[in-house]
């Protein structure tokens, strides 16, 4: 593939980044791009970068550039006493001019000099998104908005506990990628940004209507009946991608009522942007060109500053009050943003990522897990070899939740369990045949000998045939997985195992623990997906979390003592066991990378979170 | 591990196309009687490769599997009953292998467990 030449730049103004082709499913790394990797050049070699840059000039070369110093800030100490690099990036008119200099240099090399020549390839910086420095307005007058209205104490606090509790008790939520949603009236479909309207659903709670009767009498809200409501639970940090309601679906204003949280919206049109702090137990009223022309979101993140303060946000409720459009299209004046006058719809972010695409991707994501981290090795694999009786001696309990999935399974059906542990969950589902295994042999056997069928399996990769089981559970498994990508294979290895119809249950460790003084022995780390070029979101966090074996157990003998860590004074040998613990919404995000899976019902359920998904027919 | 395992088992080493079934390599087996359910096997029937399950019999010289599974006989044949009972859940290897038919690695199985766990070269 030929790339078109770009424009001459000068050494300094190669800001992006560099890396060979090949990496990220771009090529074989024999691909020819216009950019070559020289390497053994710099002083440290013998080959000055201007002496390299004179020996290019003869061969087209547009740019020759040393690579940058990591770490920004410290640079001037870093170098100081750090070696200089000995390779350099150069940039060439086109791919035949890279391959004409990639021939001459690696026969001839510089002088005596031997080089190393590779292709390499150039990602350009991003650029940041362009944001205005208008600063956040506490009155919605004051953003010179049109119909744009903020009613600060629309309702009082006690009516905020009983609007967010009367809330809890009706209805059912569903789980989206990061927050939960509850439909009163209509139901609103994410997949077209709109509601069928011949649907009607659950009527609106009881605990709404003082609302409803208070809207009624602030004149600037021109509907005369809101009948769609939309409850949307935001967990701290998650926001709002920027939308205008869809005009072909609602009619006249949308209504947003905050409680539990404040959080700052902002409104785009263009390149015009504003900010407005909207507190909690307001309501903000988005009516004429406010609602209809300017985009609204909440940025992801945790705090927002207003004026000199920073505002730290907390869970936040909000209840959007809208009017179903019965019949006939919007004709407002802004046609631009207008689907019924032809404006496309902006792709939604499931649409947005052709389903192909979005193979691909998971698909690269699913090769880089094939292999186990050294992470996993040592802190899960090892570990669990180690204290398997121990562990297995504090495994009984049966877990509500599990209970009520394998209970729901019809006579006979076949369950596997994968990462089965100690096999707690065979006998719990006596009417189902349980097939399983664990990585752990120590495990494995405990399990064989109370007479379970099991086998010594990679949860990442089950060696079972696809599309056959009628359900799978998989508990307290998927938060032993170091990386984003291992969790989505296993994930994507137990929703394969399913027939077409068949139900998972994967349950792990949720961020949001109850008990938190347990969590005080935990080593935080660094995040495992944090890590430079990953293109996940960081979401969840990474610990280590100790298993203290005392030393009369069995399991603390000499091997023990030699893989743990020995406390004399406790009487102790601790392990520390890796767990990425997941914080709401995640399991759904996970889940929302695999095609033809349905989720069916998310629960918090005592410091777990536990998804049950169902293999689309 | 039972024939039943055995027959859900396929060989996922990276690159493997012919991944199903292991051949069964069997040093030690054993014989554990457990409850005659038929309507167990007539559910869990269809799920099965036969041809898999009649082979790797035959190879252990567990007899009286036919080579084809009507429904008469999943209905009410008592002896095939009897007899895809003990086949698929009766027998037990303790000690042996499970083959890839592909490449010919042996997964051993040790106690009764088949260890499946690949090499990283194997991933």
């Amino acid at each position: 593939m030929e790339e078109k030449p770009g424009e001459k730049m000068a050494a300094e103004e190669w800001q992006g980044t560099w890396r060979r082709p090949g990496k990220e499913g771009d090529g074989n790394g024999e691909e020819a791009t216009r950019y070559l990797l020289i390497g053994n050049v710099g002083p440290s070699c013998g080959v000055s970068v201007e002496a390299l840059r004179d020996h290019l000039a003869t061969m087209k070369v547009e740019a020759v550039v040393p690579p940058r110093e990591s770490g920004k800030g410290k640079r001037s100490k870093r170098s100081k006493g750090g070696k200089a690099a000995t390779y350099v990036f150069a940039a060439f008119g086109s791919a035949t001019d890279a391959k004409v200099a990639k021939g001459k240099l690696s026969g001839d090399g510089i002088g005596d000099v031997k080089v190393m020549v590779e292709y390499a390839v150039y990602c350009p910086p991003k650029e940041k998104p362009k944001v205005s420095e208008e600063y956040v307005r506490l009155r919605a007058e004051d953003l010179g908005i049109d119909g744009l209205y903020l009613l600060k104490d629309f309702v009082s606090e006690e009516e905020e506990r009983g609007l967010l509790s009367g809330l809890d008790e009706s209805g059912e939520w569903k789980c989206l990628a990061r927050r939960r949603v509850k439909h009163f009236g209509f139901e609103f479909d994410y997949s077209i940004r709109g509601v069928h309207p011949n649907k009607e659903i659950v009527a609106f709670p009881p605990c709404i209507e003082p609302i409803t009767d208070r809207i009624a009498g602030v004149k600037e809200i021109t509907n005369e009946r809101f009948d769609q409501l939309t409850v949307n639970e935001y967990p701290m940090g998650v926001g709002l991608s920027p939308h205008v309601d869809t005009h072909s679906a609602f009619a006249g204003d949308i209504l947003s009522l905050s409680l539990g949280s404040s959080a700052v919206m902002e409104f785009r049109k263009g390149e015009d942007h504003r900010r407005l702090f909207v507190p909690r137990r307001s309501l903000l009223a988005m009516t004429g060109e406010s609602r209809l022309a300017w985009q609204h979101y909440i940025p992801h993140r945790k705090t927002d500053k207003v004026g000199a303060k920073v505002v730290k946000r907390t869970m936040r409720t909000s209840i959007t009050f809208r009017t179903v459009r019965k019949q006939g299209g919007c004709s407002c004046p802004f046609p631009e943003q207008c689907d019924s006058q032809g404006a496309a719809l902006p792709p939604t972010r499931m649409l947005e990522k052709s389903q192909q695409q979005q193979q691909a991707e998971a698909e690269s994501m699913l090769e880089k897990a094939r292999k186990f981290p050294e992470m996993e090795k040592d802190h899960v694999h090892g570990v669990y070899d180690c204290i398997a009786g121990h562990f297995s001696s504090t495994r009984f309990a049966i877990w509500p939740e599990v209970k009520r999935f394998l209970d729901g399974m019809p006579e006979h059906s076949l369950v596997g369990d994968i990462g089965c542990g100690n096999g707690k969950y065979f006998g719990a589902a006596k009417h189902c045949r349980v097939v399983g295994g664990d990585l752990s042999f120590e495990l494995v056997q405990l399990c064989k000998n109370r007479g379970h069928e099991v086998v010594q399996l990679d949860v990442v990769r089950p060696p079972y045939r696809q599309n056959l089981f009628d359900g799978v559970i998989s508990i307290a498994v998927l938060h032993h997985m170091s990386t984003f990508e291992r969790r989505l294979a296993a994930m994507t290895s137990i929703v394969n195992l399913l027939r077409p119809g068949g139900l998972a249950l994967v349950t792990v460790w949720a961020m949001e623990q109850e008990e938190v003084k347990k969590m005080k022995k935990w080593k935080k780390l660094s995040h495992g997906d944090s890590r430079e070029g990953a293109s996940v979101p960081v979401l969840g966090k990474d610990y280590l979390v100790p298993w203290s074996v005392p030393f009369h157990r069995p399991e603390a003998g000499e091997v023990a003592k030699q893989s743990g860590k020995v406390d004399e004074q406790k009487g102790l040998v601790v392990f520390e066991r890796f767990y990425h613990v997941f914080e709401r919404g995640e399991l759904e995000y996970l889940v929302n990378y695999i095609p033809n899976v349905t989720v069916m019902r998310c629960v918090y359920d005592r410091s777990n979170w536990c998804i049950t998904v169902r293999r689309d027919t | 591990m039972k024939l039943l395992t055995h027959n859900m088992l396929e060989c996922h080493i990276k690159g493997v196309t012919n991944k199903y079934p292991f051949k069964v390599e069997a040093e030690e087996m054993e014989n554990c009687e457990c409850e005659f359910n038929p309507d167990f096997l007539r559910r869990m029937y269809p799920k099965l490769d036969w041809k898999a399950l009649k082979e790797t019999a035959d190879e252990l010289k567990i007899e009286g599997l036919p080579e084809s599974v009507s429904e008469e006989m999943l209905k009410g044949d008592e002896s095939f009953l009897r007899a895809f009972h003990h086949a698929l859940l009766e027998v037990e290897v303790q000690e042996g292998a499970l083959i890839c038919p592909e490449t010919g690695r042996r997964f051993p199985i040790t106690k009764g467990i088949p260890n499946l766990l690949l090499n990283e070269d194997e991933c």
